[in-house]
């Protein structure tokens, strides 16, 4: 961990509960530091969606809420705001893992929605074009007509026009073949380090998640299980066996690692 | 030892420990409920007799409007389906006793079955687009449902040339001439109990469970092994046979049958009994039936006791439609869980009364 | 003769379902005050006609104040009841009606009013069909609120919000965008287009408590159109519009406003959508 003296969001102890009743995360903590990239791992209902989605204000149309734990954006609670708040004045943004352009208006239009452009809006949309070259040949078509990976440039866009401190990006890799996914990875890379940004990456895809990240962490069950530097998460055993599907020195199919207990493995 | 014995507590009331207890009618399970019952039902039969006919109208068309409140409470309260054209079911009833009564000469117990199967096929072809439809989209096609029948009528009265209406003679069942207000305010509140003893055995059956279902989550529902084409087509056939049957109740009580009745002004106070009182809840239909029934006589009764100025008195009735709007917007925005939800806290205030535990609280919907 | 009633009363029609569209698009409720409102600005701008005799001022009054009235209700009733079911909203916009049609019948009395329209010549169009100045202006009018409609969808910027929260709330939000502000203005607008209904109304025909039905009509011509699609109303407009006419002339008047219900539910029965609408999930009630 760096210092805390550059830490941009802190998340501490948080438990989010859906419909009154089950619980889908529990006692979630970590901070993400300034520039820095963070990886969040894991399976299908882990809860990396659920912590995402709490940063983000989003629970309460999903009718669940928080009950313990607190978030915070430099020092400053956000635990109530609204989503549209949460953009505009803490620059937290959220690209979501489904539906994350609006489909029936223009990729032009698309980049325009966001509200804190303000005047300088074409020079600031010409900039984000300069990014996704692609984008700006299809800038007049319907959204809802891009592929899957032009669709995520967009999304993409659309994030970084809302001026944004820390990006959060649900699936990155969700249904892009690898190339794609590397492409993507790439120009992540490149508007950080233009912009100066924090990224919070959720991931399935935990080889890839883990080649860009500067810190992850690993969830399982509603709790972070595993945290630390890539290097160190990889050369740990059990993530090589789950995560990244290396026992030994070949690589196993699942089929064979899956018989194993999991959480008993790690919680004893 | 023979003499040993196991002490047998009173049993609470509260404590259910079977599915079965918990869904059986209580009303007679405790000394205090029985003493309650004892009392109303004296009330009950001393209350045409002491109060003026006036008051006994009122509680006439309450009753009335307490069994479409129940019907229409079970569509949208319990099945989740809504419904924008009871009117017209209604309707459709007052004008089957019409055409019955006048045409053919047939006697009320045939004519009220009769009514209540028209409704029944009337609710058959208003289910079917349920198939397909959900929310607002359903809605819509039984408001179209509710024109058509309405049309209907309005041709019968036109080539009938009945001109304002069809009157009807009082009916008379065996020997027992139904007319005056005090027969009929035993009439219609049987009635009105019989309904509401109806639909509570059926919510707590087998079809009432399948209607929650449906209503909660029908996808869940129809994985868990419901038809729910079957139930929803059951719904709307069980709710717009029973309304048929109140409007041909309503029309031998009012003695005038006129289509101009059956607006969707009507299906509008409908839906605000069942919003005051509280939706799913037979309880409820009941409470707002009484309310929203009562209110434009208690706005008199209230204008009687202030000196008002002439414009005002001069529309009058235009205050009392303004007073009912405002009494379901606050009911809205104020309890949107209608009258039965102040109700219980109030109950459960008493029950719990020297302790200071809160009772668990209803999520909002 | 006919053929130009007709046109006319489906540029009507046509305006009078574009202000449920409006609304249904950005907030997905049906407003079932919209009659009551129409009827409302109808008088409203009956007295102001003859307070103010320049007419187009008075429209324009006319507008302002069905634009705040919408903007107010939705902040006031509608708003609060986020996150209810569909049918608490249905049935508060009914209620408003109610309250609405209580207070302009206090107001107003509930008499037959004519909104007077200066001008007055005839035109002779090809095909021996005579406009009056009163039918030309009106669809002049619809035309021109189509065209706004149009670009301000396509243009502007709060149209271009509007879209996106009517497509995607969450993430509309999520950009930034306030959604109870947008849905405010959309509601204005929605009012606003009935208050535009119901001056043309007047000049046509005339302002009366009957002028509600033919708001139902409109409803239909909503529905039939598809509740979100603005463009799908014209079409609907003309379809209800001709039947209608034809029925009333040929037929029976009884019939004649039973007839739109009849091909609602049909609609309802194979294209449960309408013509240009999109499909959507529904939720429950």
């Amino acid at each position: 961990m760096k210092s805390d003296s550059n830490k941009l969001l802190e998340v501490t102890k948080l438990e989010v509960v859906y419909n009154h009743v089950s619980t889908a995360i529990q006692g979630v903590s970590f901070n993400i530091c300034e520039g820095q990239i963070f990886a969040i791992i894991g399976g299908n209902g882990a809860g990396k969606t659920t912590t995402l989605r709490a940063i983000s204000g989003f629970l309460n149309s999903d009718n669940a809420v928080i009950t313990d734990g607190e978030i915070k954006i430099r020092d400053r609670s956000i635990n109530m705001l609204k989503p549209q708040d949460i953009t505009r004045q803490t620059g937290i943004v959220l690209v979501p893992e489904r539906n994350k352009v609006f489909e029936t208006l223009t990729v032009q239009e698309n980049l325009a929605v966001p509200t804190s452009i303000g005047k300088r809006a074409k020079e600031t949309i010409q900039n984000i074009y300069t990014y996704f070259p692609s984008l700006y040949e299809r800038r007049k078509s319907l959204a809802g007509l891009l592929s899957g990976g032009e669709r995520q440039m967009l999304a993409i866009g659309q994030a970084m026009l809302c001026s944004p401190e820390l990006l959060l990006i649900d699936e990155l890799s969700l249904g892009l073949s690898p190339v794609m996914v590397e492409a993507l990875f790439e120009i992540l890379l490149k508007i950080k380090a233009d912009f100066g940004l924090s990224i919070l990456l959720v991931e399935q895809n935990a080889m890839e998640a883990l080649s860009i990240a500067e810190y992850a962490a690993v969830m399982e069950n509603g709790m972070i299980v595993l945290a630390g530097t890539p290097e160190k998460l990889m050369a740990h055993e059990d993530v090589k066996e789950f995560y990244l599907g290396i026992r030994g020195k070949e690589k196993k199919r699942y089929k064979d690692v899956k018989q194993y207990s999991r959480t008993r493995r790690w919680w004893g | 030892m023979s003499d040993h014995k196991i002490l047998q507590y009173p049993k609470s009331p509260y404590l259910k420990t079977s599915y079965y207890e918990d869904t059986a009618i209580q009303a007679f399970d405790t000394p205090f409920r029985k003493k309650c019952l004892v009392i109303g039902l004296l009330f009950w039969v001393c209350f045409p007799f002491v109060a003026s006919s006036y008051v006994v109208h009122i509680a006439n068309l309450s009753a009335i409007a307490a069994i479409g409140a129940m019907s229409l409470n079970l569509l949208i309260g319990n099945t989740g389906l809504l419904s924008l054209g009871h009117a017209g079911f209604m309707g459709a009833g007052a004008f089957t006793t019409a055409i019955m009564t006048v045409q053919f000469g047939l006697p009320i117990w045939i004519v009220i079955p009769a009514s209540g199967i028209v409704g029944a096929l009337l609710g058959l072809i208003a289910g079917l687009p349920s198939f397909q439809l959900k929310g607002i989209y359903l809605g819509l096609s039984t408001l179209a449902i509710h024109h058509i029948i309405k049309y209907g009528c309005s041709e019968y009265q036109y080539y009938g040339g009945f001109g304002y209406g069809i009157v009807l003679e009082a009916p008379s069942l065996g020997p027992l001439l139904l007319a005056g207000k005090t027969v009929w305010f035993f009439v219609l509140w049987i009635s009105a109990f019989a309904t509401a003893l109806l639909i509570a055995n059926l919510l707590r059956s087998k079809p009432g469970r399948a209607w929650s279902a449906i209503r909660d989550r029908d996808i869940a529902a129809e994985v868990s092994g419901i038809d729910i084409g079957f139930y929803k087509i059951l719904a709307f056939v069980v709710s717009s046979s029973l309304i048929s049957m109140q409007g041909s109740l309503y029309a031998y009580y009012t003695a005038v049958v006129s289509v101009e009745e059956y607006s969707f002004g009507l299906t509008v106070s409908y839906l605000a009994m069942i919003i005051v009182g509280g939706l799913g809840s037979v309880l409820g239909s009941f409470l707002g039936a009484l309310l929203i029934t009562a209110l434009p006589y208690a706005l008199i009764i209230l204008a009687g006791l202030v000196d008002l100025s002439f414009a005002v008195k001069e529309h009058f009735s235009v205050i009392q439609t303004g007073v009912f709007g405002m009494v379901v917007i606050l009911f809205l925005l104020l309890e949107p869980l209608g009258l039965v939800e102040i109700w219980r806290r109030v109950r459960c205030y008493f029950e719990l009364w020297p302790f200071s535990y809160k009772p668990l609280t209803i999520i909002k919907r | 003769m006919l053929l130009a009633s007709i046109v006319v009363l489906a540029g009507i029609y046509a305006l009078l379902g574009s202000g449920f569209v409006i609304i249904y698009k950005a907030s997905r409720i049906l407003n079932f005050a919209h009659a009551e409102i129409v009827m409302l600005a109808g008088y409203l701008a009956v007295s102001l006609a003859v307070a103010i005799p320049f007419s187009a001022a008075s429209l324009l009054a006319v507008l302002c104040f069905c634009f705040v009235l919408g903007m107010s209700i939705y902040a006031i009733l509608i708003r609060p009841l986020a996150g209810y079911s569909v049918l608490s909203a249905i049935i508060l916009t009914v209620a408003v009606g109610v309250l609405l049609n209580a207070v302009g019948v206090f107001v107003w009395r509930g008499e037959m009013e004519v909104i007077p329209f200066g001008w007055r010549t005839y035109f002779s169009l090809p095909g021996n069909i005579r406009l009056s100045s009163i039918e030309f202006a009106t669809l002049g009018i619809v035309t021109l609120f189509y065209a706004c409609m149009g670009l301000f969808y396509r243009f502007t910027k709060i149209g271009q919000q509007m879209r996106a929260t009517a497509e995607n709330p969450l993430l509309a939000a999520q950009r930034g965008i306030s959604i109870y502000r947008i849905s405010g203005i959309a509601w204005g607008i929605g009012f606003a287009a009935a208050g535009l209904a119901a001056f043309l109304l007047g000049i046509n025909y005339a302002i009366s408590l009957q002028i509600g039905n033919i708001a139902v009509a409109a409803f239909v011509v909503a529905l039939i159109g598809g509740l979100d699609s603005l463009l799908g109303t014209i079409p609907a407009a003309f379809i209800i519009a001709a039947t209608e006419q034809l029925t009333i002339t040929y037929a029976n008047p009884r019939l004649g406003d039973a007839i739109p219900f009849i091909i609602m539910l049909m609609v309802l029965m194979f294209k449960p959508w309408g013509l240009l609408g999109t499909k959507e999930e529904l939720d429950r009630v």
